[in-house]
C-alpha cells in the first residue's frame, strides 16, 4: 500500500486527536440525531400521542408549563433541594473520606459500615424521614442526602488513597508531619479527582429528586412528573424528564469548566 | 565509646553517618513471610558516595527505604546521624525513581516545599529565610533549571524532572541523600548528563549519598564504595572500593564500561553476568574479611582489577 499523501492521522484513528470544530460539530449531532429520529417517530403516527407526543407538543407543553403552572418555580425549588442535599453530603464526606483514606483504623472502623448502608435503598427510607424529619423541605434533602452520602464518601476515600505513593513519601522524607501531609500533599494531591467526583455524584442527586419528591411534596420538577402521572399527561412526563436531563448537562459543564479553570497545570503539555 | 575510637579514627575521619548492625527485614508473618533482608553490615562514612548494585529482588531497595525510615526493619540496629531511625526524617532526604514530584506545584514551589513546611512550623528566623530563597535560586541554577521555574512538572521531560526531585531534596541541606534509581527511567544520554550533575553536586555540596543502581557501569562510576547485594536472601554479597579519584571523567566512564564487557563476557552466561560482573573481587574489595588478592590491572581495559 502506497503511503497517504495526508500524513495527519484521520478522524477514525483509535484515540485519534480531534479539532475543536469537528469535536462540537459530533457533539451537536450527537443530540440532534435523537431528536430527528423522535421528531419523525411521532409524525409517522405510528405511536399514539398518548404514549409518546413529539417535540412541538412536549414544546407546546413546556411553554404551557412556564406560563401558567410555574415551571421556572418547580425548577428552583428542584435545583435547591438537589445542591442542598448535595452540598450537605459534600461537606460531611470530604473531611471524612479524606480521613478514611488516609489513616487505616478510620478506614477499618467506618468503610464496611458504609459499605453496608450504600446497599440499603433510599426510597426505602422514606418512612423512616417522614417520621423523623417531619415532611416539610428538610425531608426531601435528607432522602437526596441519604442516597447521596454513603456513596460519596467512599469515591472520596478511593480520590485520596490514589495519591501516588511516591509523593507521600517525598513529602515525609522532607519532614511533613501529620497534618501537614492531609492538608498539603493528599488533599492537594486528590483536588482534581474530589471535584471530578463531586460533579459525577451531583447527577446521581438528581436522580433521587423524584423519589424525594414523593414526600408530601407539592412543587418541584419530580413533584409535576408524579402528578402528571396520574393524569396521563405523556407530554408533562417528556418535557419534565427532558429539563432534568437539561439542567444536568449544563451543570456537568459548568463543573467541567471548573475543572480546567481550578487546575491549569492538568491541561498545559508542553 | 572513647577506646575503639583510636582504631577508627584512623580510618575514618568522623563517626559514619549510617550504621547498620546485623539488620534483617522480614515481609509477612507466618508462612507467608519472606525474608527481604538478612544480617546487614554496612557503614557510610560522612562525604562518602556508596552505590547499592544487585539483581532485583536482592533488597538494596529496601535497605535503601529502612534508611529513610519509610520500612521498619525486624531485626538489628540502625543508626543515621547519631539517632536510631524509627522513621522518616527532614536530615535524610529521598530522590525517587519517579511520580514524587507534586504536580500541582511549579518546579520553584516543588524545590520551596521542604522549606514552607518549616515556615508552617514557625522555626524559621527571618536570616534563614532570606539564606533559604538564596537556595532555592542557586538549586535552580545549579541544575539548570531557570528556564522551567515556573513550569509544571507534567511540562517537563523525565530528566528534567529527576533534576527538579534532586534540587527538591538537596534544598533543606539533608546531611544524607539516598537515591533509588533515580535514573532508571531515563534514556542513556541524559543518564550520562546526570551522572556528571551528581557528581558535581557530590563534590560541591559535600553531601554523603547512598544510591541505589542495578546498572553496575552506573555503580562503579558513581560510587567511591560499591557494595554488591545478592538475592534469596537478601544480603551484601562484597563491598569494594573503587580505586578512582573522586573527580571522574568521561573517558574514565568508558574504561568502566570496557571493563565491565570484557569482564562479563568471561561469565558463563549473559544473563548473571551483571551480577556476576562485580561479585568477584576485580575491583579491590575493602573488608578484609572478603578481600581475596592484592588488586592486578585488568588485561582487557588496564582497569586496576583483578581477574577471575
Amino acid at each position: 500500500m502506497a503511503a497517504r499523501r495526508n500524513a495527519r492521522p484521520g478522524l477514525w484513528t483509535v484515540r485519534g486527536p480531534m479539532s475543536q470544530r469537528n469535536y462540537w460539530l459530533f457533539a451537536t449531532l450527537g443530540l440532534l440525531l435523537p431528536v430527528l429520529a423522535w421528531w419523525a417517530l411521532a409524525a409517522a403516527g405510528l405511536v399514539s400521542k398518548l404514549f409518546m407526543p413529539g417535540p412541538a407538543d412536549v414544546w407546546a407543553r413546556v411553554l404551557k408549563w412556564a406560563g401558567e403552572d410555574n415551571l421556572i418555580g418547580d425548577m428552583f425549588i428542584s435545583i435547591y433541594r438537589v445542591t442542598t442535599g448535595w452540598a450537605l453530603s459534600a461537606v460531611i464526606a470530604l473531611p471524612l473520606g479524606l480521613l478514611i483514606g488516609s489513616f487505616r483504623p478510620v478506614q477499618a472502623m467506618l468503610e464496611p459500615l458504609t459499605d453496608f448502608i450504600r446497599y440499603m435503598p433510599a426510597v426505602a427510607f422514606i418512612p423512616l424521614v417522614m417520621l423523623w424529619v417531619g415532611i416539610d423541605e428538610s425531608s426531601k434533602i435528607s432522602i437526596i442526602f441519604i442516597g447521596t452520602f454513603f456513596q460519596m464518601v467512599l469515591m472520596v476515600a478511593e480520590d485520596v488513597r490514589r495519591v501516588p505513593v511516591a509523593q507521600v513519601e517525598a513529602a515525609q522524607t522532607m519532614g511533613a508531619d501529620r497534618r501537614e501531609m492531609l492538608e498539603l500533599v493528599l488533599l492537594q494531591s486528590a483536588k482534581p479527582a474530589l471535584l471530578d467526583t463531586m460533579r459525577i455524584t451531583m447527577g446521581w442527586s438528581w436522580t433521587y429528586l423524584v423519589v424525594a419528591e414523593i414526600v408530601a411534596a407539592n412543587s418541584g420538577l419530580g413533584y409535576a412528573i408524579l402528578r402528571a402521572q396520574r393524569y396521563l399527561q405523556t407530554d408533562k412526563i417528556f418535557a419534565g424528564i427532558i429539563i432534568i436531563g437539561l439542567i444536568g448537562l449544563i451543570t456537568d459543564q459548568l463543573f467541567r469548566f471548573a475543572h480546567r479553570k481550578a487546575f491549569p497545570w492538568m491541561y498545559r503539555k508542553s | 565509646m572513647d577506646v575503639p575510637e583510636i582504631v577508627s579514627a584512623a580510618a575514618t575521619s568522623a563517626a559514619p553517618k549510617v550504621s547498620i548492625r546485623g539488620l534483617s527485614k522480614v515481609f509477612g508473618e507466618g508462612p507467608v513471610a519472606t525474608v527481604a533482608l538478612e544480617n546487614v553490615d554496612l557503614d557510610v562514612g560522612e562525604h562518602s558516595f556508596v552505590t547499592l548494585v544487585g539483581a532485583s529482588g536482592c533488597g538494596k531497595s529496601t535497605l535503601l527505604r529502612i534508611i529513610a525510615g519509610l520500612e521498619f526493619h525486624t531485626g538489628g540496629e540502625i543508626v543515621a546521624n547519631g539517632k536510631a531511625v524509627t522513621g522518616p526524617g527532614a536530615d535524610r532526604a529521598m530522590v525517587f525513581q519517579q511520580y514524587s514530584l507534586f504536580p500541582w506545584l511549579t518546579v520553584a514551589q516543588n524545590i520551596r516545599f521542604s522549606r514552607k513546611l518549616r515556615a508552617n512550623k514557625g522555626d524559621f528566623t527571618s536570616a534563614e529565610v532570606e539564606a533559604a530563597s538564596g537556595r532555592a535560586d542557586t538549586l535552580l541554577n545549579l541544575m539548570g533549571l531557570q528556564a522551567s521555574e515556573h513550569a509544571f512538572p507534567n511540562q517537563l521531560s523525565g530528566g528534567m524532572q529527576q533534576r527538579v526531585a534532586i534540587a527538591r531534596a538537596l534544598m533543606p541541606r539533608p546531611q544524607i541523600l539516598l537515591m533509588d534509581e533515580p535514573f532508571g527511567a531515563l534514556d542513556a544520554q541524559t543518564r550520562e548528563v546526570m551522572h556528571d550533575l551528581i557528581q558535581y553536586v557530590f563534590l560541591l555540596e559535600k553531601s554523603t549519598i547512598v544510591f541505589v543502581t542495578h546498572d553496575v557501569e552506573e555503580a562503579i562510576y558513581l560510587g567511591q564504595r560499591v557494595v554488591v547485594m545478592a538475592p534469596r536472601p537478601g544480603r551484601i554479597d562484597s563491598i569494594y572500593d573503587v580505586p578512582l579519584p573522586l573527580q571522574r571523567s568521561r573517558r574514565c566512564k568508558a574504561r568502566i564500561r570496557r571493563h565491565c564487557r570484557c569482564t562479563a563476557s568471561r561469565s558463563r552466561s549473559r544473563t548473571t553476568s551483571i551480577s556476576l560482573a562485580c561479585r568477584r573481587p576485580r575491583l579491590a574489595p575493602s573488608s578484609p574479611t572478603r578481600h581475596r588478592k592484592a588488586p592486578s590491572s585488568c588485561s582487557a581495559c588496564s582497569m586496576p582489577a583483578q581477574s577471575p
